[in-house]
């Protein structure tokens, strides 16, 4: 009998605790003490103003503190105040042991009215805080909604839509909440899940979820061994596309089963106001969006793929030719491996261009910002076009001190390498190609002049437009025309500006580009 | 060259690739041999001494990436990625993979002897365990804990001597930001580049003639750093 009876003590014990909980909330307890605080208040009013002037009508002053207990504290609180009332104005003010004329009975008739009045108003007034509360919170779940609804239709990809749908989750439920893809499969959707250590044990439970069934309403809780226990739960009972939920409860305690049943009714709800908004579709609308995304990279990566294959045994053999020393004793055949060489290391750049301009024309580029230096990519652009700057005169300026920039270092130097090589391509040879860099009003700005072409009117207005050729060079120079679209694009992936100005024809040109310096405190060490 | 030739193992599914790779390697002194699969790479790692293994990652039966784990699974025979892919991420997963260096395709042959030579030779050093490294007008002894440059010592702190330490272990070989902070800072630091970036300054300063042109501790866009190979000039690119 000792265990049944430990556990009904467990059992009492836990419904006292839960008891107590409820009482210390608002409504509970405090309501009582603060019920009778406020009658005490009232009395000494009441007891203060009558040394200094006629009494006012007492059981008319006790309607105030009446009304105030019910709409902070509830009816319960209300009841109190008003008993309390009763009984101190019955004390003070009347004497109710000595009933003897009509006077003294109409006061005491006077009382029970005053008992019924604030009763029925400490009743309503704190129906009508609870519908104030209620009319507040649904405002605000509105407006999550609205806010939620919003992010959705800005989400082109199901991971947007799954993190939208797990900050919502998260803000309804007040709780970690982990949000995993449809039934069965274990990844996790949103990209702030990256640095969270997702525990075992619920993601095992994701991927025992399926086998439970569909009507996994109740959820399955878990605990991950590091104290606290989660609920893992489909969002809706009725899809799947909806992906499947881990809510971290906390700690396992007393009142956690009510918590439990709190955060699936939440659960629940949501799940609804997913379905209505037309969700699912949405889902799968993003999840075609983004099948075509990588069908449109598959194909591009397979036309690189064609393309580039047989240009690399080409590229590859005419340096072999040029190594060999046969070839190299015969000035005529090695002057032709030279031009196999150069001829499809441009074929090499165009369809390197081509691919950049197919990129950013699908905003495909991502820029991955990251601290550098900015004379590390300009060496690297210099490096790179040094083949094409050969019989120019280059000149670089750096600033002395090291500047750190948040920038794709990567993007930048191949936005420079096009820069450079217009203006080696622009510029006639033993002119000068200067390379400037340096820190202007909060911008890194780097200028590249040259002694070339310059730019007339028309090539003003319309250079930075894509497969743009100014008409003087169509015939002379080689090229798709996409080199400054491209390195506008790269350049403003990194929130930089770029500008090309020029005194005009044949007065050579500067392009200028602008790249914003970091915040000072990021600078420290 | 050195002394005896050298046996590489060209694997590509490419065979006008192979063809121009073998015709290349052979100009440049080695020995080729070719394989057009994984599973026949594996098998010729396994079956003969092999010094340097040239890895394409477009492979038929299996992926260059796998193909790489495999092998570092039981050798530490040098791999050179070639690859069309030449997304920076990709490098920094194949150098944290034990690739030895990677070259972009198209690439020039010249580029392709270099950096062999370059990573053949830092093979034949470990063997030897040379405890200084002598980089132009830098001599950085590993025994001493002491970094010279043109027979005057230099007083680095410990972070720049560190930094320096874990570029000179595989002079020429690229080493990868996180590597770098992992190595330096600790784990809890591999994404502060920005740590990185400032030592790196400030080691040049104290080991280039022009911080701003280093010649010595060499970038690598978005991937990491190397110091320039003491035997190789640093050859173009291409990628």
């Amino acid at each position: 009998m000792l265990p049944a009876a430990k556990t009904d003590f467990k059992k009492y014990l836990d419904a006292a605790r839960i008891w107590m909980r409820r009482a210390m909330a608002p409504g509970g307890v405090t309501g009582i003490i603060m019920g009778l605080v406020f009658v005490i208040a009232t009395d000494a009013v009441l007891l203060l103003a009558k040394y200094i002037e006629e009494l006012p009508p007492v059981s008319l002053t006790f309607l105030i503190p009446v009304v105030l207990a019910a709409i902070r504290w509830g009816t319960l609180s209300a009841a109190i105040t008003a008993i309390g009332g009763a009984g101190t104005i019955s004390l003070f003010y009347y004497n109710p042991f000595y009933i003897t004329g009509p006077e003294e009975r109409s006061r005491v008739l006077g009382l029970i009215v005053f008992l019924i009045v604030s009763l029925v108003l400490g009743y309503l007034a704190s129906r009508t805080r609870r519908d104030a509360a209620r009319a507040l919170k649904r405002e605000n779940e509105i407006r999550d909604l609205y806010t939620f609804s919003q992010r959705i239709s800005a989400a082109n990809s199901p991971a947007g839509i799954f993190e939208a749908m797990q900050q919502h989750l998260e803000t309804l439920v007040g709780r970690k909440v982990l949000l995993f893809d449809s039934l069965g499969t274990l990844e996790a959707k949103s990209e702030r899940l990256s640095d969270v250590e997702i525990p075992q044990a619920v993601t095992e439970a994701v991927s025992k979820l399926p086998a439970v069934g569909i009507d996994g309403s109740k959820g399955i809780v878990v605990d991950d061994h590091r104290g606290s226990a989660w609920l893992v739960r489909p969002v809706s009972t009725n899809t799947a596309d909806f992906g499947v939920i881990a809510v971290d409860l906390g700690r396992p305690s007393e009142v956690f089963d009510e918590l439990r049943a709190r955060v699936v009714a939440l659960i629940a709800d949501a799940g609804l106001s997913l379905e209505r908004l037309g969700l699912a579709r949405t889902i799968s609308e993003a999840r075609t969006r983004a099948e075509t995304e990588q069908f449109r990279e598959a194909l591009i990566g397979s036309v690189s793929h064609e393309l580039r294959t047989p240009l690399s045994s080409i590229l590859g053999a005419s340096t072999v030719l040029s190594l060999a020393p046969e070839v190299a004793a015969n000035a005529r055949l090695k002057k032709l491996a030279a031009l196999v060489h150069q001829e499809s290391e441009r074929l090499n750049v165009e369809i390197q261009n081509i691919l950049d301009a197919s990129r950013i024309s699908s905003n495909g580029l991502q820029a991955k910002l990251e601290w550098a230096e900015p004379a590390d990519f300009i060496n690297a652009a210099l490096q790179r076009c040094r083949n094409r700057l050969t019989s120019r005169i280059v000149e670089v300026a750096l600033p002395e001190e090291l500047v750190l920039l948040r920038i794709d270092s990567v993007l930048m130097e191949r936005a420079l390498g096009q820069i450079l090589d217009n203006a080696a391509k622009y510029s006639p040879p033993e002119s000068t190609i200067s390379v400037r860099g340096y820190l202007e009003s909060g911008q890194f700005v780097i200028s590249v002049i040259d002694q070339g072409a310059g730019l007339d009117a028309d090539d003003r207005t319309l250079l930075g437009q894509k497969f743009f050729r100014g008409n003087r060079h169509s015939q002379v120079t080689s090229g798709l025309g996409l080199g400054f679209w491209i390195a506008s694009a790269f350049v403003a992936a990194n929130n930089g500006t770029i500008e090309a100005t020029s005194e005009g024809v044949n007065k050579g040109m500067t392009v200028t580009v602008r790249l914003p310096l970091p915040m000072k405190e990021n600078d420290k060490e | 060259m050195t002394d005896g030739e050298q046996h590489v193992l060209v694997v590509d599914d490419e065979a006008q690739i192979r063809q121009f790779v073998r015709a290349g390697m052979e100009l440049g002194g080695y020995r080729v041999t070719e394989a057009a699969n994984g599973s026949d790479a594996l098998r010729e790692i396994t079956l003969h001494p092999i010094d340097l293994v040239i890895l394409d990652l477009a492979l038929p039966d299996i992926d260059g990436s796998e193909l790489l784990e495999r092998i570092r699974g039981w050798t530490g025979v040098p791999v050179i990625i070639l690859s069309v892919r030449a997304g920076e991420a990709e490098k920094v997963k194949l150098l944290e993979l034990g690739a030895d260096d990677y070259v972009v395709k198209p690439f020039f042959m010249s580029e392709l002897l270099a950096r062999a030579k370059v990573v053949l030779r830092r093979q034949s050093e470990r063997k030897d365990g040379e405890s200084a490294l002598r980089l132009d007008r830098l001599v950085i002894d590993f025994a001493a804990r002491t970094v010279e440059l043109d027979g005057k010592r230099l007083n680095l702190t410990p972070k720049e001597y560190r930094l320096l330490q874990v570029l000179a272990q595989h002079p020429g070989k690229v080493i990868t930001h996180q590597n770098l902070l992992k190595s330096v800072w600790g784990q809890a630091h591999v994404n502060n580049t920005q740590y990185l970036r400032i030592f790196v300054r400030k080691l040049r300063q104290k080991i280039e003639v022009d911080p701003n042109r280093p010649k010595i501790l060499l970038t690598e866009l978005g991937v990491g750093y190397r110091l320039s190979d003491p035997t190789s000039r640093d050859h173009a690119r291409l990628d």
